[in-house]
């Protein structure tokens, strides 16, 4: 094959993947807002989406979905571009906003705040930044840990202590919240978009928005910093620049997603890891992919947790349950490859 | 065009490991810089390209010195391929060479050129990797990486080229192969080619210039009959022989540890 060819090739695969990524969103996002106790057929919820005429009880409980729904995609490709961002700063393809500690450091670092301060939260947007705070903060830790060694896994290692560690922290100052919360804590540490509100949006939106835009802006620093620093500065672009853009915008998207839905994990693993299977390793096209690859699979882990509830009586389980599910066959398989070579 | 060094000093934790180095070398000459291990060959290329910090000296092309280039001015002026790539983060070959052409794209171009797929198509068909395009990079053989290592450094259609033992790894038929295309290139596009080298028999086959660095210092630089027996007896610490005299060329060979 030629270069020419192998490149129309690439670009081909993007536009291909990125439309049926698309068209799988769309139809998740319709069978999200019709799934639940009450159901909802898929010709009235096209119907609310063309602006034509709804039954009002069905409607005010499309809009209710709306937000969830909304809520799990931008979740899920905050956690996508996350999880492309950081494995190419890292150079790790094991790299994971949840793995290396990032996600759990953020919530216990807000209930922290919110035991010091409970009326915090009704003002989500000081949370948020409290958050990014605490995400800044967990990957600072592990870094400063996986000096000691080496390796890629030694920085997985390093991530899965503060993990534990700030799991545990987070675990117990939830507990003592429990009061003012009033959603069951589970939900925080493993994620949940029950308690979203229609408030929430924005804030989640905007965040993603700009984290995705750094990200495709960030493109081409981060194709040539994956390869070593000396790439970056041959081609112009200054590798601490690049580790610092990419790290804030890591921990901004990340610090969000948790002070809005709390920890999804895994996410951020399976999503870049199927983005690049899908278009290949190219910042410019596995970023984008990976946003909507998380998109679809926070909506999906949504609508499976929303089908059990409406069908058994366990009640609502926590999106990381399903994440975890998809999720962590990749990690074991990455970590199997790893360990062969 | 003239790359002149002057006065170069390196020094890592204020350990000197380049000392006053100084040279100029043209544009179709393909220089050889030998030396043994921790000679600083490696250093040298690395400072010319501005990837380590000089404490001391300058650098210059065509009378302009390097400190008033802009980043992108210098990734057009100055390629350098080394041994080390991170390939954890799996890519393909396509995806390693197309970054070679960043500086030549600006800032807000999303996509490449036809120029830049051209080049790269270019390239690969003097390197003989064009089947390797789709490969994985973390997949290939040593010999493999290395073509597509200097292919990368080509793409970036340098004036200056700098190739770090670019074929270490290589059987003798790529080995001749790769520095008959170098040697080429070097002519057909005038460029100005630093190659840091441990074979002599190699350095002196294709050398136009000899610079030899010893402990830091550079200790003779000059046409390949610069590399006399006593000079390799005296740089490397063996002793040594001439053994045959092909094209006006001495061939020393190694016998002994002195
Ligand atoms: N990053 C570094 N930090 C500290 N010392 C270094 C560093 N890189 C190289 N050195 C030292 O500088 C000296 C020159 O190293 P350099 O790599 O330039 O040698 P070289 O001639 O390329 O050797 P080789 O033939 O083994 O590749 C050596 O003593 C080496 O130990
Ligand atoms: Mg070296």
């Amino acid at each position: 094959m030629t270069a020419l060819e192998t490149y129309r090739h690439l670009v081909r695969r993007y536009v291909t993947s990125t439309l049926i990524l698309a068209a799988a969103l769309t139809s998740l996002v319709i069978t999200s807002l019709s799934v639940g106790t009450t159901h909802l057929g898929f010709k009235e919820i096209i119907n609310y989406m063309l602006g034509l005429e709804v039954d009002t009880l069905h409607r005010g409980l499309i809009e209710l979905r709306m937000v969830r729904t909304l809520a799990a995609a931008l979740t899920g490709a905050s956690l996508g571009v996350s999880g492309v961002l950081i494995q190419g700063v890292t150079r790790n393809p094991l790299a994971e906003p949840y793995i290396l500690g990032i996600s759990s450091t953020a919530l216990s670092v807000v209930s922290l705040a919110l035991i010091m301060n409970p009326s915090l939260i009704n003002s989500r947007f000081e949370v948020v930044m409290i958050s990014f705070l605490g995400a800044v903060l967990g990957f600072l830790l592990t870094l400063l840990l996986s000096r000691l060694g080496s390796s890629g896994f030694s920085l997985v290692l390093a991530g899965v202590a503060v993990t534990s560690i700030s799991s545990g922290i987070a675990h117990l100052l939830l507990y003592l919240l429990q009061s003012i919360l009033r959603i069951p804590y589970v939900y925080l540490l493993m994620g949940s978009t029950t308690s979203v509100l229609k408030s929430d949006i924005p804030i989640l939106a905007s965040v993603t928005l700009c984290g995705a835009l750094v990200a495709v802006l960030m493109s081409k620093p981060l194709n040539a910093y994956v390869y070593g620093d000396e790439y970056s500065k041959q081609l112009g672009f200054n590798p601490r620049t690049t580790l610092l853009i990419a790290t804030t915008a890591t921990s901004l998207l990340t610090g969000s997603a948790v002070a809005v839905v709390g920890i999804v994990g895994f996410v951020g693993l399976a999503a870049p890891h199927i983005a690049r299977y899908l278009v290949g390793s190219d910042h410019r096209f596995s970023s984008t992919a990976s946003a909507l690859l998380g998109a679809n699979l926070v909506i999906l882990s949504d609508i499976v947790v929303r089908a059990i509830s409406s069908v058994s009586n366990l009640g609502e389980l926590p999106l990381g349950v399903v994440t975890g599910i998809i999720g962590a066959p990749i990690l074991a398989y990455l970590v199997l490859r790893r360990v062969r070579e | 065009m003239r790359l002149v060094v002057k006065g170069l000093r390196v020094e890592y934790d204020s350990k000197p490991v380049l000392k006053d180095a100084e040279f100029e070398v043209l544009s179709g000459e393909l220089t050889f810089v030998i030396g043994p291990n921790g000679s600083g060959k490696t250093t040298l290329l690395k400072a010319i390209s501005r990837l380590v910090r000089h404490s001391g000296g300058s650098i210059y092309i065509d009378g302009k010195d390097l400190k008033l280039y802009s980043y992108s001015e210098l990734g057009r002026a100055f390629a350098y391929a080394g041994p080390e790539v991170f390939r954890a983060i799996p890519s393909t070959v396509m995806e390693f060479l197309l970054i070679g052409r960043y500086p030549h794209q600006s800032r807000m171009q999303y996509l490449e050129s036809s120029k830049d797929v051209e080049v790269v198509e270019k390239v690969s068909h003097e390197l003989n990797i064009r089947e390797l395009l789709n490969r994985k990079l973390s997949e290939l053989s040593s010999g493999e990486l290395q073509r597509v290592l200097i292919a990368r450094a080509l793409v970036q259609e340098p004036a200056v080229l700098l190739l770090d033992e670019p074929a270490a790894f290589l059987d003798i038929r790529y080995k001749v192969e790769v520095l008959d295309i170098i040697k080429d290139l070097t002519k057909s596009r005038n460029l100005i080619t630093l190659v840091a080298n441990n074979d002599l028999h190699i350095t002196t086959l294709y050398a136009d210039k000899v610079l030899v660095l010893s402990d830091g210092r550079i200790v003779a630089v000059g046409g390949p009959e610069t590399l006399t027996k006593e000079l390799i007896e005296e740089v490397y610490k063996i002793k040594a022989e001439v053994i045959v005299n092909h094209n006006g060329r001495n061939f020393i060979i190694p016998i002994k540890h002195a």
